[in-house]
């Protein structure tokens, strides 16, 4: 039984190939994702339980207070929970399969410290210059130029893992000196809710940043989704992969491009989670392995049960002070990612 | 260079160092003429302000710095050799995040100014992390595995820290600043505590000095040669442990002191352990207090940080290594 | 005769056909037999697979390729030695289109092949670097089936073409047994082999291995190679490069000395193997004897302190 599920086959039909067990696996972090998202939908400082969930979604028969509740304060939250996770998995899949190293996290090229230190320059130094909507798009911006001049300073006829790992880190290591310099003078009221966004916090959530999110996803996240046999030659070594027909170089500036876009995207909307595209990778990796025909869409999934659950958590831990979903998901990941990363260590 | 003691390196290094402390004394939110400062240090007048300004403030704050430099270069030179790794440094591998986050765990738990338990938890934080590090990064000695390691343990840190910080809003001003590594916050009788933490953990490093430098040639040969390797890797793990957690208890996390001293030592002194390991104190102190005179004339009358200013130059340094090295 | 080449490689694939097995040129021009019944290949031979003309590439200010200009006859088994680092494996990696020579061609069945898209290319050329990185938890079989990679597209990822193939693959390289296992749990000689199969599992007509039985003990080296000749007989053009003189000697139709960036002989191991060669190329003083019972040429390296102690009994 286990080998038939554990072999790849396909459809009579269609031109795929894949393991039932990984559909059982998707299926089934689909349904806990489900049941998530309705106990989260139901909890917080205004408890609302099913049957009156169901009434604000389907009937006309709620109250304005429950539909205003559900509608523009949970909802928004928990969708944009879930894009969150969704592209910081991916982002973290991409880079930790591009660079074959598992504890590459999405933050590596800079984009994280990028986005938070345009974020703060503007929270703390000219909160007037720019109106409330555009600084997503700031953030974004800052991020990528960022990721680009560490991508830039460290090719060499291609992307080179190893440079590209060891500048990151330094040029990171300066930018949050940049970032502690403007925590440390500037007004403390604006500090700390640029704290509060650095932590990865949801607290601000509403449609506009959610259909954002929607658009960089589909856009930068579905093609992911059929670039998994390239990804998977790519495991095999550079040479065994050009050696295949694949152009290498392209495909890594394209899919380093596209994890780059998906975390500024997020950082921009959501703030900076870092373990969550460092976690959930290894947490989808434990059920499929390398094969990124699964790898993909069951880290994202994993992604957004993980950031979902943090910021549940962080919600319902110690009200009404709400912890952040990046530190929370951070103190759940980080003893699991230990402890495995620690058994894995000979190899 | 094997062997031989280039006597004009030395005495520039020693040369250096006096004229940096001097320095240091000089400037400030007021500048002091040079023999004001040797008159204060030599014929001191309780009387003349600017005498006490220097005795009081600017002299306890020049042995912060000159013990803080020394410690984290001394630990960045240990842990380099044994980690055989020319990234490794107690801010990259979070080590420093570790020790301040037990430290800020201390100040919360701990009432009152008591302060000769600090640095205790200093060296647990210290201590926790560096276990952490090395079981995360393995056997094999892979920089890249190593420093991404430390990365993730030095983000873990920060997040907890963090936390920890939103619960207590009180504490968050005053540790802030300490949490960016900062000379001028620490209690006048914090150093009297770590004088024999520092003391110890030299000793140590100098009771490993041949071993480190038979490891230089590889863990086989240095073991068939008689070295005790995990006597010395032990030695080794408990002076780093020591320094680090002292320099974070006096002066908060600074960065990439432990990285950029050694290699400077290494383009003056050659690799040679023993001229090294007497090398790197000098020029760590000598950089933190070159630091700490930029952190406080740059943005005059406030004052900079002295971690922001080592990250600000250690970045790109560490860039420019990684850059010129990996082909 | 009907040809494969001319039908659309989607069809004739279907048809269970490969383009060597039908191959006109195969076995007809180029190939004449020895006295013990082998097939060879002439070292006349007009028709050329690969053709490299006046390469040139340098690392770091040092001429890794000089000016290297040589001919891999199609079906034949062309075997590139030379001491290390002389230029061989930048030699088959410029001949696989992996590197840029700084000047020089390199003709595919007599078109340049920058000239082809890296997809054409990988259908008529595959190469085996000498080191391969093993991801975790990946199958032999799903490693197999990634060597289909040139012959899939985006919405066609599998068909009964690659499942063919890759059961061809297989069967030739005797992993049928190991299919389900991880590549974690392999012996060297069984992973080697795995990789083996993958290779083949691409279908191409040219072959380049990098020093394939280096890691391999001397039962695999030599299983490695009949299976490398059974490749030739079948009508592939294999190159290997390989550090083991004898067992070149014996194998190869053509051997290519290699010394300091310059082809320094080139010709059949009968032509090519002497004791002048050998002390050319390697800095080596041996006799050749030659194998009684296949006739290949076998190199002996000179002892003297045995030579010496020898001399030394005989005196007495």
């Amino acid at each position: 039984m286990s080998r038939w599920l554990t072999t790849p086959r396909r459809c009579p039909g269609l031109p795929w190939v894949g393991r039932p067990i990984d559909v059982l696996a998707a299926l089934a972090l689909l349904l806990v994702l489900t049941g998530l998202t309705l106990y989260a939908a139901s909890v917080g400082s205004y408890t609302t339980s099913i049957t009156q969930l169901w009434q604000s979604l389907f009937s006309a028969e709620a109250t304005a207070a429950q539909a205003n509740v559900l509608w523009e304060l949970r909802l928004p939250r928990i969708l944009l929970a879930i894009l969150g996770g969704a592209a910081m998995a991916l982002a973290g899949v991409l880079m930790q399969s591009l660079t074959r190293n598992p504890l590459a996290a999405p933050g590596l090229v800079g984009v994280e410290a990028g986005a938070s230190v345009t974020m703060l320059l503007i929270l703390v130094l000219w909160p007037q210059a720019l109106p409330l909507s555009l600084y997503p798009l700031a953030a974004l911006l800052g991020g990528l130029a960022v990721a680009l001049f560490i991508v830039a300073l460290s090719w060499r006829g291609g992307i080179a893992p190893l440079r590209l790992i060891l500048v990151g880190v330094g040029l990171t290591a300066m930018l949050g000196a940049v970032a502690d310099l403007l925590i440390t003078y500037g007004n403390i009221d604006r500090v700390e809710s640029a704290l509060m966004w650095l932590g990865g916090s949801l607290h601000r959530s509403d449609w506009p940043q959610v259909q954002s999110l929607l658009i960089w996803l589909l856009v930068a996240g579905l093609p992911l989704l059929f670039c998994h046999r390239q990804l998977n030659l790519l495991q095999l070594g550079e040479g065994v992969a050009l050696s295949r027909g694949l152009n290498t170089p392209l495909i890594m500036l394209l899919l380093l491009l596209c994890s780059v876009t998906l975390t500024a995207a997020t950082v921009a909307n959501i703030g900076v989670m870092t373990f969550v595209g460092l976690v959930a990778p290894h947490l989808a990796r434990q059920l499929c392995g390398d094969r990124h025909g699964a790898l993909l869409p069951l880290s994202a999934l994993f992604g957004a049960v993980l950031v979902l659950l943090g910021d549940t958590l962080g919600r319902a831990l110690l009200p009404p002070l709400q912890l952040p979903a990046g530190l929370v998901v951070a103190i759940i990941g980080a003893p699991y990612l230990l402890v495995l990363l620690a058994r894995q260590r000979n190899r | 260079m094997t062997g031989g003691w280039r006597w004009s390196i030395w005495l520039s290094i020693l040369v250096g160092v006096g004229l940096a402390s001097t320095l240091h004394l000089a400037v400030g939110a007021k500048s002091i003429p040079w023999n004001d400062v040797w008159q204060a240090l030599l014929a001191y007048d309780p009387t003349n302000a600017d005498h006490s300004v220097i005795r009081g403030s600017r002299l306890p704050r020049l042995w912060v710095a000159m013990v803080v430099g020394a410690c984290l270069g001394l630990a960045g030179t240990v842990m380099q050799a044994v980690g055989d790794n020319p990234l490794a440094d107690p801010g990259i591998l979070g080590i420093n995040s570790g020790a301040a986050l037990f430290v800020v765990i201390g100040l919360l738990v701990l009432p009152g100014n008591d302060m000769s338990m600090i640095p205790l938890f200093a060296f647990s934080g210290a201590l926790v992390a560096a276990i952490g590090v090395m079981l995360l990064a393995g056997r094999t000695p892979n920089p890249v595995r190593l420093t991404l390691s430390g990365a993730m343990m030095a983000a873990l840190f920060g997040a907890i820290t963090a936390i920890l910080l939103l619960l207590d809003q009180q504490g968050l001003d005053s540790l802030r600043r300490w949490l960016t590594g900062s000379l001028g916050i620490s209690g006048s009788n914090l150093p009297t505590w770590l004088w024999p933490y520092v003391a110890a953990g030299m000793l140590l490093c100098l009771v490993n000095v041949r071993a480190l430098n038979a490891y230089r040639l590889g863990a086989q040969v240095a073991s068939s040669m008689g070295v005790n390797l995990l006597r010395m890797r032990l030695l080794s793990l408990v002076a780093v442990v020591l320094l680090s957690g002292c320099a974070v208890a006096l002066a908060g996390p600074i960065g990439f002191v432990g990285l950029v001293v050694p290699h400077a030592a290494r383009l003056l002194v050659g690799h040679d352990l023993r001229q090294l390991l007497l090398a790197t104190p000098l020029l760590g102190g000598l950089l933190l207090v070159l630091a700490d005179v930029v952190a406080r004339t740059l943005v005059s009358p406030y004052e900079l940080n002295t971690g922001i200013v080592t990250a600000l130059i250690g970045g790109p340094v560490f860039v420019a290594l990684v850059l010129r090295k990996l082909k | 005769m009907f040809k494969a080449r001319t039908l659309p490689d989607s069809a004739a694939l279907a048809l269970g056909w490969t383009r060597f097995a039908v191959n006109p040129h195969a076995r007809q021009t180029a190939l004449a037999p020895e006295p013990g019944g082998r097939w060879r290949c002439g070292s006349n031979s007009s028709v050329y697979m690969l053709k490299a003309m006046g390469l040139q590439l340098q690392f770091d200010g040092l001429k890794v390729l000089d000016d290297i200009s040589l001919t891999i006859p199609e079906g034949c088994f062309t075997a590139l030695i030379g001491a290390n680092g002389c230029g061989k494996t930048t030699l088959l990696n410029v001949l696989a289109r992996m590197l840029r020579p700084a000047s020089g061609d390199v003709l595919l069945q007599g078109k340049p092949h920058v000239q082809l898209s890296r997809r054409d290319l990988a259908r008529q050329i595959a190469l085996l670097p000498q080191r391969t990185a093993s991801p975790a938890g990946i199958t032999v079989r799903e490693l197999v089936m990634q060597g289909r990679y040139p012959w899939q597209s985006w919405w066609q990822q599998w068909s009964d073409a690659d499942q063919q193939a890759v059961d061809r693959a297989v069967a030739l390289a005797d992993v049928g047994k190991l299919l389900d296992r991880t590549l974690t749990s392999l012996s060297g000689g069984q992973l080697q082999r795995c990789w083996i199969a993958m290779t083949l599992a691409q279908e191409t007509p040219v072959i380049l291995l990098d020093e394939p039985t280096t890691f391999l003990d001397i039962a695999h080296q030599i299983a490695l190679l009949e299976l490398l000749a059974e490749l030739r007989d079948q009508g592939r053009t294999v190159v290997a490069v390989l550090h083991d003189l004898n067992q070149a000697a014996r194998y190869a139709d053509q051997l290519v000395m290699l010394r300091q960036g310059k082809v320094h002989a080139q010709g059949t191991p009968a032509e090519v193997f002497t004791p002048a060669n050998l002390k050319a190329v390697f800095d080596l003083d041996a006799h050749i004897l030659i194998d009684p019972h296949s006739g290949d040429p076998l190199c002996v390296p000179a002892s003297p302190a045995r030579i010496r102690e020898l001399d030394s009994q005989v005196a007495l």
